[in-house]
C-alpha cells in the first residue's frame, strides 16, 4: 500500500494529515500517561531529620511489608498502638505482597524507599550500601540484644554489621493428617522419628490419587534440616566454599535419603505446583498426607477445623541431631531516610517487647524476644510443639544469608537435584558436577 | 551511483523532492507511533545497551566491567545454551506449525459455500483469549490429576499424561497451547485467499491441473506475502516467549522449558544482575534481526507479489 499524495501542493490535505496526526498523538498519550509511581517521597525535605515529631509538627512515616491482609493485621494492631502512643508520629503501611525484592531495591536505587521496611535477604540489600547500619543507633540508647535469640541475631548480621531488628520467627515442621493415617492404619509420626521410618510412612500413604509426602527438587533451601542434621552443609561457613563441602559423603547419604522419599511419594507430581506453600490446598483437601511447612498456615487450618492434623519434628538420620531451620526478617531503614529518629522509635516498638506482644497473639508466630516467646508458652502448645524443638537445635544460618550471589549457586544445585530426582543421575557424580559449578559463581 | 551529466542530476533532484514529499505523509501518519517509540522504548534501549556493559544490582552505582557480561554468557553460564536450545526448540517447532495449520483452516473455511462467516468466527473466537488467562485456563486443562483432558484420555483408556510436570513433555505442552492462538493468522490467510482471483483456477481446470496441483501451484504461491508477514511476526514473538512458561511451568520441570526469556528474567530479578540480564537481552535482540533479516532476504526467491509476475 502506498499513500498516494497528490502532485499539486494541496495546503488542505496538508492541515487535514497535521490534525490528524495531532488527534492521534493526543489519543496516544493520554493512553500511556496518568500513571504516577506511588512510591514518590511524600514526606517533603521540609521534615528536618533529627525531628521525633513530638515538638509539634507532625511525621509521617511509610512502613513496608510483603504481608497483605490477614498476615497483615497483627502488624497494623502493634502500628496502631505505636500511634496511639506517640501521637506525633503517623505511620503509612505499604503492603507489597509480589515482587517485593524488586520493588524495595528500585526504592532504593531512586531514593524514595519506606522509612522502614521488612527485610530478609540482607545479602542482597547490603553491598549497594544502601542499608542503614543499626549498630549506631543501638549504641545510642544501650538498647539490649541480649533479649533476643542469639541465633536470631546472626540472620540481622551480614558482614559482621548489623541491619535490622528481628520481627518474628518461624522454624519449619511436618504436618500430618491423622484422618488419613488412621485409614492407612499408620501409627501418628512421633519427635526423633527416623528417616527410613518417613519413607516407610509415605510409602504407606501414597496410593492412586493421594501422595504420602510430596518432595519436589525444586526447593533447595527446605532441604537444609536434612542436610545439616546429617553432619553435612551445602557452603562452608564463611559462604565462600562448595567443593568438598556440598558434595561431602554425609551429603551423598542425605540425597540419597531425598531421593526415596521423592520415588516413595510421587514419580512426578503436579500436587504442589499449582498451588502456593507446597501443596498446602492439596494437603487441606486430603491429597497429601504430610507436609513441610511453617507455622503460618496452622492458624488457618485450625480455625477451619476439618482437618484433624498433627505436627512433628523432621526425622532424623541414625545418629544424627535436630537442626531446623529458620524464617526469620527483620525491620531495616534506608541510609538516606529523612525521619531516622522517629523511624528508630518504631523500629524499637516493634521489634520490643509491646509490638512483639501485640503482633504474636493468637498464635501468629513464635516471638524473637526471649521473655515474650515464654509468657506466650507456645512451646507448650501440642501443635507449636514440634517449632520450638526444631528451634532448640538449630544452630546453623541458611546458606542464601552466607554469601550474596547464593540465589545462583543455588540453581546449579537445583538443576543438580532435578537431574538426580528425575533422571536417576548418579549422585556423587551429580553433586562434585554441581559444587564445581556453584564454586565458580561463588568464587 | 555516480552521475554523468548534468540534466539527469536535475531530473533526480525533482524526483527525489517528490519522494521526499510521498515520504513525508508517511511518517506525519507513523508520527504519533514515532514519537511513543522514541519517548518511550528508544531511551530505555540505550540505557540498558549502557548497562549491559557493567555490574549493576539496582543498588548503588554500576561499575563498569567492559565485554565481561557477554564473555560470561558464553563461557561460563550453564544454562545459557540450555536456554538456547530450548527456546529454539520451541520457535522451530510452533511457529511452522502455526502456519500450517492457520493455512489449512483457511483454505477449508475457504470451500465452506455456506456459514462462513460462523465458522471464522468460532474459529477466531479462542485467540481472544492470550497471556496468563490462557495459561491458567490450560493450567486446570492439563492438570495431572483433576483436567478434563487427562479425564478424557482415561475415558477412552488411555494413561494419564503428564502434561506440564514431564520433562519430556511440557515443552510440546506449551507448543500445544500457544497454538490456541491460530485464529489471528487463520482470519489474515482467509481474506488473502478470498482475493485471490478465480481466474486462475478457471484457467488451470481448462489445462487439466487436479486440486492438489492447484493448491500448490496456485493458492500458497499467491498467498505468500501474508506467509511472509504471518512468519515474521510469529518468529519475534516466539522467541520472546515468557507468560506460558512463566506461569504455567516456571520454567521447569528439569529446566525442560527453561526459555532464554525467563533466563533473562530470573537474573534481572532473582540475581539482581540487571547487567548481565541487559546483555543477554541484546543479544536476543541481535539474533532476532538477524534471522528476521534472514527471513526478509530468502523472500525474494519464494514471495511471490502479484504486480510483478512473480519473483523480483
Amino acid at each position: 500500500m502506498s499513500i498516494s499524495t497528490s502532485k499539486g501542493k494541496s495546503r488542505n490535505k496538508m492541515w487535514l494529515m497535521l490534525s490528524l496526526v495531532a488527534a492521534l498523538c493526543l489519543g496516544l498519550l493520554s493512553a500511556c500517561g496518568g500513571k504516577t509511581e506511588s512510591g514518590a517521597n511524600s514526606s517533603g525535605a521540609a521534615v528536618n531529620g533529627g525531628n521525633k515529631g513530638t515538638e509539634g509538627n507532625e511525621v509521617t512515616l511509610r512502613f513496608m511489608t510483603w504481608d497483605s491482609g490477614q498476615t497483615l493485621q497483627p502488624y497494623q494492631n502493634a502500628i496502631n498502638a505505636f500511634m496511639e502512643k506517640n501521637p506525633g508520629i503517623k505511620v503509612k503501611v505499604e503492603s507489597v505482597p509480589d515482587n517485593y525484592d524488586q520493588k524495595l531495591l528500585t526504592s532504593l536505587a531512586s531514593d524514595t524507599a519506606p522509612d522502614v521496611f521488612m527485610a530478609w535477604n540482607y545479602p542482597l540489600y547490603v553491598p549497594g550500601g544502601a542499608l542503614e547500619d543499626m549498630q549506631a543507633w543501638v549504641d545510642k540508647d544501650n538498647y539490649d540484644l541480649g533479649k533476643y535469640y542469639p541465633i536470631l541475631m546472626d540472620y540481622m548480621k551480614y558482614d559482621g554489621k548489623l541491619w535490622g531488628l528481628p520481627t518474628t520467627y518461624s522454624t519449619r515442621a511436618i504436618y500430618y493428617n491423622k484422618k488419613l493415617f488412621d485409614e492407612a492404619g499408620v501409627p501418628y509420626p512421633q519427635d526423633g522419628w527416623k528417616w527410613d521410618e518417613f519413607v516407610d510412612t509415605v510409602h504407606k500413604l501414597t496410593k492412586p490419587g493421594q501422595y504420602g509426602f510430596i518432595m519436589t527438587p525444586d526447593d533447595v533451601m527446605t532441604m537444609q534440616p536434612y542436610v545439616w542434621s546429617n553432619g553435612g552443609d551445602m557452603v562452608s561457613e564463611d559462604g565462600q566454599t562448595t567443593e568438598g563441602v556440598l558434595n561431602s559423603a554425609e551429603n551423598v547419604e542425605t540425597m540419597t535419603f531425598l531421593k526415596q522419599l521423592y520415588d516413595a511419594s510421587s514419580k512426578i507430581n503436579s500436587a504442589g505446583k499449582f498451588s502456593t506453600n507446597n501443596g498446602l490446598e492439596s494437603f487441606q483437601t486430603g491429597q497429601i498426607a504430610m507436609f513441610d511447612n511453617g507455622m503460618w498456615p496452622l492458624g488457618d487450618i485450625l480455625k477451619e477445623g476439618k482437618l484433624d492434623i498433627g505436627t512433628v519434628t523432621h526425622p532424623l538420620p541414625e545418629g544424627g541431631s535436630l537442626k531446623g531451620i529458620i524464617h526469620t526478617s527483620g525491620y531495616s531503614m534506608p541510609k538516606t531516610g529523612k525521619n531516622k529518629e522517629a523511624a528508630w522509635e518504631l523500629i524499637k516498638f516493634m521489634s520490643g517487647e509491646e509490638g512483639i506482644k501485640i503482633i504474636t497473639a493468637n498464635k501468629f508466630a513464635f516471638s524473637p524476644v526471649i521473655s515474650v516467646d515464654e509468657e506466650n508458652g507456645y512451646a507448650k502448645d501440642p501443635y507449636l510443639e514440634a517449632f520450638a524443638k526444631e528451634l532448640e537445635g538449630s544452630d546453623k544460618l541458611i546458606a542464601s544469608m552466607r554469601n550474596e550471589k547464593w540465589s545462583e549457586a543455588e540453581d546449579m544445585i537445583r538443576a543438580g537435584v532435578q537431574a538426580i530426582f528425575y533422571n536417576n543421575a548418579d549422585i556423587q557424580s551429580t553433586l562434585d558436577d554441581a559444587a564445581k559449578q556453584a564454586q565458580a559463581v561463588l568464587k | 551511483m555516480t552521475q554523468s551529466n548534468a540534466g539527469h542530476t536535475l531530473m533526480k533532484r525533482s524526483f527525489r523532492r517528490k519522494r521526499l514529499r510521498e515520504n513525508a505523509a508517511g511518517l506525519f501518519f507513523i508520527s504519533p507511533w514515532l514519537i511513543g517509540f522514541l519517548l518511550l522504548m528508544f531511551g530505555p534501549m540505550m540505557f540498558s545497551l549502557g548497562i549491559s556493559f557493567t555490574e549493576w544490582n539496582m543498588v548503588g552505582s554500576p561499575k563498569f566491567i567492559g565485554l565481561k557480561n557477554y564473555i560470561h554468557m558464553f563461557t561460563n553460564d550453564p544454562f545459557y545454551f540450555k536456554s538456547m536450545i530450548v527456546t529454539f526448540k520451541y520457535v522451530f517447532i510452533m511457529v511452522p506449525l502455526q502456519v500450517i495449520f492457520a493455512i489449512l483452516i483457511a483454505v477449508l473455511l475457504n470451500r465452506a459455500t455456506y456459514g462462513i462467516k460462523f465458522f471464522r468466527s468460532i474459529f477466531y473466537l479462542p485467540s481472544l483469549i492470550q497471556g496468563v488467562t490462557l495459561a491458567l485456563i490450560f493450567s486446570w486443562m492439563l492438570n495431572d490429576d483433576f483436567g478434563p483432558i487427562n479425564y478424557m484420555l482415561e475415558l477412552v483408556g488411555l494413561p494419564r499424561v503428564h502434561w506440564l510436570t514431564d520433562p519430556n513433555v511440557a515443552l510440546y505442552a506449551l507448543i500445544f497451547i500457544a497454538l490456541w492462538g491460530v485464529g489471528s493468522p487463520m482470519v489474515l490467510y482467509l481474506s488473502a485467499l478470498r482475493s485471490v482471483s478465480s481466474e486462475y483456477y478457471e484457467a488451470a481446470d481448462i489445462d487439466g491441473a487436479g486440486p492438489v496441483r492447484k493448491f500448490f501451484n496456485i493458492t500458497i504461491p499467491l498467498i505468500t506475502p501474508t506467509i511472509l508477514f504471518n512468519i515474521l511476526t510469529s518468529l519475534i514473538s516466539a522467541f520472546q516467549t515468557i507468560v506460558l512458561a512463566f506461569v504455567l511451568t516456571g520454567g521447569g520441570p528439569a529446566n525442560s522449558t527453561y526459555f532464554y526469556s525467563l533466563h533473562v528474567y530470573r537474573n534481572a530479578f532473582t540475581h539482581f544482575k540487571m547487567g548481565y540480564a541487559s546483555a543477554m537481552a541484546w543479544v536476543m535482540f541481535i539474533l532476532i534481526v538477524l534471522l528476521t533479516g534472514l527471513v526478509l532476504a530468502s523472500s525474494k526467491y519464494w514471495v511471490h507479489y502479484e504486480d510483478d509476475g512473480g519473483g523480483r
